[in-house]
């Protein structure tokens, strides 16, 4: 199997702080998508960054094969977009369309290129009939997807986004998520970090659970089963799936944990129907 | 007076670029001899020693104003705070120069050279940010910095320039919000030595906020390619038009310099 990312022993500590990352392994196939969860203080930023090879630290970390290193980081970034927490960070030139042609120029595309990327992300996050206001001029909501067309310009094989809902009002958070949805059914690599448990079902295939090491790591439906694990660290169970969890325990449901709406309804309905058996 | 602070802040964000997309004669022209000879105008505006030389530049500065056709309401409001910094040259001025008497008022008497020197500031100081602002205004900010870099001016200067008008918003609101949670623990100001530490304080924290933020700036930079310069963009050529606007403007500036020249020695 091709993987898109690949982590090995990873070990990483700020300056005169603690161990911000300690022995951290796991791999992503091509198309794949992973949720990072863990508590504050996880390391999880700290990890997103050295995908990007914004930071390096001991062990390895493997981008589509090759090995993230000093020589390589230019072609490590137009592989990696990266979409940073606060949207006033990644914001930095004085107009929208400016600051979303800034990576494309940055990779030496040719001006048509640049517009031709700059319009297309700028479409894809439904902010083209911004273009040229200044970035300080929008929502919060339009920061964040402007912050993630900044990335999306660069046509990036692997989307890295850190706590891309944080902070968002529900009909934002719905825009992000529909989007990271079309970009992985487009074939894109995503990995993002959140404390949105009711988010990582409808966006991760995998969840890695870090607490500066990992804790865990598998398929998402697999670990956000585990009561037990995820409270240890400080996280719940997304919501319909407690709910299920405490009705199965009370012996009242007995079929597989749902996770999103969908399967929420298929649950109730095999409630329903033992119900009118049993009547 | 917190509160007062806040409201200021949310009602008039600076926005130098609010006419950029106008189109007119001054911003279809190139950027780098726009800003060279504009540049050399306003130079030669400020340097004049004439106050009748120093109207006719006021007079040229609005002229470029109206070619502009920048928002005067626009321009206006950014001519309050400098106009309030040359007025005292013209409140002054009158009573500490010497010369010869030509009022007096409460035992002090204002001095024909004083009030002339004073009026010539007023003008030459009016004349000029007028002329900014029609040179600042005329194109977009990355275009005016990235014709800057092409001048010569340094790549970091440029880029200070560029961020600075960005973030300098960023860190009114974060100062604004410094101090509106100072004002809600029930901090009040007063003129005294506590008073001083807090806001020291609070400035202090405003400056270790700014470093981390430059730091995740320059991570979200580098992410994106970033290699310490601004991308390069193919500046537009210069046509026939654009060196007629130039040297116009050009001849304008030296005539200023050298009325006799051009037949104004009654200036």
């Amino acid at each position: 199997m091709e993987y898109a990312v690949e982590v090995e022993s990873l070990c990483y500590s700020y300056p005169g702080g603690d161990m911000a990352l300690q022995d951290v392994s796991f791999r992503l196939r091509r198309g794949g998508s992973l949720g990072l969860l863990g508590p504050n203080g996880a390391g999880k930023s700290t990890l997103l960054l050295h995908l990007n090879g914004l930071l390096i630290g001991t062990g390895s970390v493997r981008i589509m094969g090759k090995r993230v290193v000093k020589d390589n980081l230019y072609w490590v970034r137009k592989k990696v977009g990266m979409v940073f927490q606060d949207p006033e960070d990644q914001l930095i030139m004085p107009s929208l369309w400016e600051d979303v042609a800034f990576g494309p120029r940055n990779l030496g595309l040719e001006e048509d290129e640049v517009k031709k990327e700059t319009l297309w992300a700028l479409q894809a996050t439904g902010l083209a009939d911004l273009a040229q206001r200044s970035p300080r001029s929008l929502s919060f909501g339009q920061k964040k997807r402007a912050a993630l067309a900044t990335a999306l310009s660069m046509r990036p094989k692997i989307l890295v986004l850190d706590e891309p809902t944080s902070n968002l009002d529900p009909r934002s958070k719905r825009d992000v998520v529909a989007l990271m949805k079309s970009l992985k059914e487009s074939g894109t690599t995503i990995i993002f970090s959140t404390h949105d448990v009711n988010l990582v079902p409808l966006l991760a295939d995998e969840v890695l659970l870090l607490n500066r090491g990992v804790v865990a790591v598998g398929k998402t439906q697999e670990i956000l089963s585990e009561r037990k694990l995820l409270e240890e660290q400080g996280l719940e169970m997304p919501l319909f799936a407690d709910l299920f969890d405490e009705l199965r325990s009370d012996g009242k449901y007995s079929g597989p944990l749902p996770f999103t709406k969908e399967e929420t309804r298929k649950a109730i309905r095999r409630i329903t129907d033992k119900l009118n058996y049993s009547i | 007076m917190t509160e007062v602070v806040i409201r200021r802040v949310r009602k008039r964000p600076m926005n130098l670029e609010l006419n950029s997309c106008c189109r007119s004669t001054i911003h279809d022209w190139e950027p780098r001899s726009r800003i060279v000879s504009m540049g050399l105008l306003l130079i030669s505006i400020v340097t004049l020693q004439s106050l009748a030389l120093a109207f006719l530049g006021l007079v040229i500065s609005f002229g470029f104003l109206v070619l502009s056709r920048t928002s005067w309401k626009h321009v206006a409001s950014n001519l309050r705070w400098p106009l309030l910094f040359f007025m005292p040259f013209l409140l002054v001025l009158p009573f500490t120069v010497e010369g010869e008497t030509v009022a007096s008022l409460c035992n002090l008497s204002a001095s024909r050279q004083g009030s002339l020197l004073g009026f010539l500031i007023f003008l030459k100081g009016f004349a000029a940010v007028i002329l900014a602002q029609v040179l600042q205004g005329s194109s977009p900010l990355s275009v005016t910095a990235l014709a800057l870099r092409d001048l010569g001016i340094p790549d970091s200067l440029v880029q200070i320039f560029l961020f600075t008008y960005r973030y300098i918003d960023l860190l009114g609101q974060e100062l604004v919000s410094s101090f509106r949670s100072i004002s809600a623990r029930g901090f009040e100001w007063q003129s005294n030595s506590r008073t001083a530490k807090v806001y020291g304080n609070a400035f202090g924290v405003l400056l270790l906020r700014s470093l981390a933020r430059s730091e995740r700036m320059f991570f979200a930079m580098v992410s994106r390619g970033y290699n310490g310069h601004l991308p390069a963009i193919k500046a537009r050529r210069m046509n026939l038009w654009d060196w007629v606007k130039a040297l116009s403007v050009v001849v304008i500036a030296l005539a200023l310099q050298f009325p006799g020249v051009m037949g104004w020695s009654m200036l």
